[in-house]
């Protein structure tokens, strides 16, 4: 819309009028004024309060990760009955399928490997690897303690060195002929090792050999992954033939 | 002295005196204070029926402008700048004084009647513009007194184009109905 003549008279006039405030009207906004400086100066304090808090708290982090990353203990070998070693294919032994088990014990600490398990040739870690060992902290049962003379419980060890050094110690006690090969292959192998210990550990755990009886918990939570697998690919097979079934169903009655 | 000298360092100390308000002097606060706030209580005036709430309304904005000095580029004139906040701070106040409502329904007949061309003085200028509803006035005086567009009206008030423009219509015809009534009044004849 076009301005109307009327319009543009209104503005000319409104635009060249002035109203000239009152007396106090500068004292008011020099005090408002006043009290928006300690404001401004309060607000930058303000967030620096919790800038310093979050920066504080993220130190802390790091050092809690920090400890959370030191304590890589080395375990302790074990000395089995034949004396063992620690075995050196750890693909080879992965390969074997009862026995793997079987040869995998002697790297565990806490000594819960079963005394007939510990065959196989086993190798000894460099010094390198040793270093990368985790401690697997088991808990001490009677049975345990009671059943495994020549088992080494894992001592509390307060820093990694402490226990890398143990490590070495057990190492020449029980093996005082071997020699370390080289620590690339050894690497892996000493991974495969604990999985397979762990796995031990679990197994012992389920079966007391003084009572024989049998931790009901833990063998229902193996059991039960093992029908969710096994479930799962019924499930799968069934759903495939159904759908095969079906559709050989439609096409015949098209027919 | 030659003009053009005179406006150059009219804008050179004026650019000081901004420098100097945002260093928080008091006394340029007050020189710009000076400077602008008649001006500046007439622009609240446009929008505020009550010169009491109108100055509230420009020390206000002048909090505003002193504050936020800082943020001033110098890519427009600072007048304008100031205006511009005593404008949204008038607004702000009338939206936040009572709920202004916009009608958005279009009027069907767009013809303008005419109006006589009269001399009306401030006085009169200013009843007819405090005679219409904060709706219609404030579309009233951001078109047709301060010059924005129906698009800028539309953003700054929170409403569409199209209300924009139908409130701006029916500012206008209650204006010369009430400019009708008001020379029956003063004069006896319409």
């Amino acid at each position: 819309m076009a301005p109307l003549k009327i319009e543009e008279q209104m503005k000319d006039k409104l635009e060249a009028r002035t109203i000239s405030p009152s007396q106090d009207a500068w004292n008011s906004l020099e005090a408002k004024l006043d009290k928006e400086k300690p404001k401004s100066s309060k607000s930058a304090l303000w967030w620096m309060g919790p800038a310093a808090a979050a920066a504080v708290l993220i130190i802390l982090l790091i050092n809690w990760g920090q400890k959370d990353e030191a304590p890589m203990e080395v375990i302790p070998l074990v000395e089995s009955e034949e004396g063992g070693q620690i075995p050196g294919n750890m693909e080879a032994t992965d390969q074997k399928t009862g026995n793997d088990e079987e040869n995998a014990k002697t790297e565990i600490a806490s000594g819960l490997m079963d005394e007939k398990e510990a065959d196989g040739p086993l190798h000894k870690a460099p010094r390198s690897a040793k270093e990368q060992i985790k401690k697997i902290s088991v808990p001490e049962t009677d049975a345990v303690v009671a059943r495994e003379k020549s088992v080494q419980k894992i001592p509390d060890f307060e820093s990694p060195q402490a226990g890398i050094d143990l490590k070495e110690e057990t190492i020449a006690e029980l093996m005082p002929n071997e020699e370390f090969s080289g620590p690339d292959e050894l690497d892996s192998e000493v991974d495969q090792l604990l999985s397979k210990a762990m796995k031990n550990i679990i197994k012992v755990k389920t079966v007391r050999t003084d009572n024989q009886s049998i931790q009901a918990d833990v063998l229902l939570g193996e059991v039960e992954n093992d029908l969710d697998r096994s479930f799962r690919d019924r499930i799968f097979k069934a759903l495939v033939s159904g759908y095969e079934s079906v559709k050989t169903a439609v096409a015949e009655r098209n027919n | 002295m030659n003009p053009l000298l005179k406006v150059i360092q009219l804008h050179n100390s004026e650019k000081q005196l901004i420098k100097r308000a945002t260093e928080n002097s008091r006394e340029a606060q007050h020189k710009i204070f000076e400077r602008y706030s008649p001006k500046m209580l007439s622009v609240c005036r446009y929008y505020v029926n009550d010169i009491q709430e109108a100055e509230e309304v420009m020390l206000n904005g002048f909090l505003k402008v002193f504050t936020h000095i800082g943020s001033f580029r110098h890519d427009g004139s600072f007048e304008g700048w100031i205006r511009r906040i005593m404008t949204r701070e008038s607004i702000s106040f009338l939206r936040a004084k009572r709920k202004i409502l916009f009608n958005d329904e279009l009027p069907e007949d767009l013809t303008d009647d005419t109006i006589e061309d009269n001399d009306f003085d401030l006085e009169l200028i200013q009843e007819l513009i405090d005679l219409l509803p904060e709706g219609y006035r404030m579309v009233f005086v951001l078109y047709a007194i301060e010059g924005y567009r129906h698009k800028e009206i539309a953003e700054m008030l929170s409403i569409s184009e199209s209300t924009s423009k139908s409130q701006l219509y029916k500012s206008r015809k209650l204006l010369r109905k009430n400019i009708k009534n008001l020379k029956l009044k003063r004069h006896g004849t319409p």
